[in-house]
């Protein structure tokens, strides 16, 4: 196998997967070794974790050399431009819920997803956004009556 | 008769105002979204689940199996009418479906289908009420290590029935199993993969997880392929079915309705691997059939059947064992764990009204399927105009509101986040996520079931081998494995998933 052949099926779709689980089995087990293992009579909070980890890392394993031994696929292109902009619109509601409030979170979390897709011009998301926050307000506030508040207490 | 006595106390929960009210709900919202191609029904059931906190666990699983249903039809009606399946169950519809509706046959197809889902579900309602029953009553006389055994069995039956590479889904398993014991450990409370975080102590949160997962993720794969849904969509036409059709789909929606009820009980199987094989099926059986294709009546009656069917009967194991065998049915499993109650082989007799509740309102739903989706349908096709570009900001912000309101947490709503990411590596790493959500549920159940087992056995693992359920149970998730694994079969399974 050349080197570059190599690099090709490391960096397949089942090459990096063989990668993947292997890295988490090691995350896994390093974080386990900090907790008591017990006996298999009496299993502490580490054992089960720890077999599995080993299980995983062994499967990993056996994806990663069987990428080596065929056919690469490579993954296809990340859509960065979504991945960014949705992740950061959930990312708004995670942390500033309590501070923004359920308004202006609605607000700003529907204008980002909006540009997501690059379809979407700026009067139609601001016109979605305000939609929703009236849409929200009424279904989680008015009609559900849940305990997040419509301004935050950075705003009011 | 004990199950007429049942039926009734089923049909009169399910008929009282209230629950008919919420079956309703989740009919009409799972024929949305089975509409809406780009929203499945896990994470519609994810978005809508922290609405059912408040409600009476029976009417909360009343809706949640609704949109699951629901979905089924909706699915259909997209499939038949624009070639375009809302659901991957009516994959396979869409195939002489549209091919019907490009022939003026639109209205007969869309009848086929609602009339061989009605009668699955009838049928299949009654499957499930004669059997779960004796299912559960054999379940309560396992132990711990039957239960650990037959936990391994479902999760390995659940992958060998997926389509997709083995070992991966082998290995989503057990990454799934790992992120089911973040959070204290209930023997010895040490805090485990929690980096100290006190939000993680209770565990990663399955409705964040999955819905990052299924919602958050799918979204993003949604937006790699920019818009195309300028289609023509067929008339309808007359909704009625000649003497000559109805001839024609009687076999083949007996034969589906036997197939889906059957396939859905297995680990992994439900509404998707029923649709395929009575597909398969029915090509074999037909008399002409190089029809199949170019419109067969056949294909559309015996696939719709069976997808229904399968969609019901996959409660079976969820409902009598605990064992959710596919992820819908595992978000089932959290509705119910949320509402405080574990489901297992003691939940028919010690919850007997939601049970048979849950069970006769499969049937009243079905039937208000018909009634309402026939004359719906011009209002469903309109729905299709809504541009996906417009729906999915609404999703996202209705997923974090969901998730926040769990437990009014914003962690959680950041790991929805980060979950929603992961899915999308999984995704373009072809790494299928249900195995790893039936992981994820399935983790602590499987641990504490082998903890037990262990104490049981004095530490004398050997013991799995020499008790003859556990052994057979074992024995069986191991050949099928091994079965899987062989380099022949591999190939024929593959086959069999792209026909």
């Amino acid at each position: 196998m050349t080197g570059n052949s190599f690099r090709k099926a490391l960096l397949s779709q089942d090459g990096l997967s063989g990668l993947m689980f292997m890295a988490a089995a090691g995350g896994f087990a390093y974080l386990a070794q900090d907790l008591s293992l017990g006996t298999a009579l009496r299993m502490g909070a580490g054992y089960f974790p720890l077999v599995l980890s080993g299980l995983l890392a062994l499967i990993g394993l056996a994806i990663l050399l069987r990428a080596l031994a065929s056919e690469a696929i490579a993954p296809s292109a990340i859509a960065w431009r979504g991945l960014l902009l949705v992740v950061a619109s959930v990312l708004v509601f995670g942390l500033g819920l309590g501070r923004l409030g359920l308004g202006p979170c609605v607000g700003i979390a529907t204008i980002l997803s909006a540009m997501a897709s690059g379809q979407v011009g700026w009067r139609a998301a601001i016109a979605l956004a305000a939609g929703l926050v009236l849409f929200t307000w009424a279904v989680f506030i008015l009609g559900l009556g849940l305990p997040i508040p419509m301004l935050g207490s950075w705003l009011s | 008769m004990d199950l007429f006595s049942n039926l009734a106390l089923g049909l009169s929960t399910s008929l009282s105002v209230t629950n008919l009210f919420y079956c309703f709900i989740g009919a009409l919202f799972g024929t949305l979204i089975g509409v809406l191609p780009g929203l499945g029904p896990v994470a519609t059931i994810a978005m809508l689940l922290p609405i059912t906190f408040g409600l009476e666990p029976v009417s909360a699983l009343i809706m949640l199996a609704g949109i699951y249903y629901g979905a089924q039809y909706g699915g259909s009606t997209t499939a038949i009418l624009i070639n375009l399946p809302g659901e991957s169950t009516s994959v396979v519809t869409a195939i002489d479906g549209y091919q019907m509706a490009r022939k003026g046959r639109a209205g007969t197809a869309l009848a086929t289908a609602a009339l061989g889902s009605f009668f699955a579900g009838t049928v299949t309602t009654l499957f499930i009420a004669l059997f779960a029953p004796p299912l559960a009553n054999l379940a309560l006389q396992f132990g711990p290590p039957e239960y650990f055994a037959l936990m391994v069995l479902g999760l390995i039956a659940s992958i060998t029935l997926a389509s997709g590479s083995l070992l991966k889904a082998l290995a989503m398993i057990i990454l799934g199993l790992l992120l089911g014991l973040v959070g204290r450990d209930v023997y010895t409370t040490e805090a485990r993969f929690t980096f100290g975080l006190e939000n993680l102590s209770d565990g990663l949160q399955f409705v964040a997880l999955a819905m990052g997962i299924y919602g958050i993720g799918e979204i993003v794969r949604n937006l790699e392929n920019p818009e195309q849904r300028s289609v023509g969509v067929a008339k309808v036409g007359s909704l009625m079915l000649s003497r000559e059709d109805f001839r024609r789909i009687a076999a083949p929606v007996l034969r589906g309705t036997g197939l889906g009820s059957l396939l859905g009980i297995l680990p992994g199987g439900g509404a998707l691997l029923s649709s395929f094989a009575s597909y398969a099926v029915e090509k074999k059986f037909a008399k002409n059939p190089k029809e199949f294709g170019q419109g067969a009546i056949e294909g559309v009656a015996g696939p719709e059947s069976a997808n229904n069917a399968g969609a019901q009967s996959s409660f079976i194991p969820m409902l009598t064992l605990g064992i959710p065998s596919n992820p819908v049915m595992a978000l089932m499993v959290g509705a119910l764990i949320v509402h405080g109650i574990t489901p297992g082989p003691a939940f028919i007799n010690e919850k007997p009204d939601l049970f048979w509740g849950l069970i006769a309102s499969m049937w009243v739903g079905n039937l208000m399927l018909v009634i309402l989706n026939l004359p719906l349908i011009g209002i469903w096709v309109r729905l299709l105009t809504v541009p996906y570009n417009y729906l999915f900001p609404a999703i996202v912000v209705f997923s974090a509101i969901g998730v926040f309101s769990v437990n009014n947490a914003g962690a959680d709503v950041l790991v929805m986040a980060g979950m929603g990411v992961f899915g999308y590596l999984l995704y373009k790493l072809n790494c299928e996520p249900a195995p790893l959500l039936l992981g994820f549920i399935l983790g602590p159940m499987l641990e504490e079931n082998l903890r037990r087992s262990m104490l049981l056995f004095r530490g004398d693992a050997t013991q799995f081998l020499t008790r003859p359920l556990t052994a057979s149970l074992l024995a069986i998730a191991v050949v099928s494995l091994l079965v899987v694994l062989l380099p022949g079969m591999s190939r024929k399974r593959e086959v069999v998933f792209k026909e």
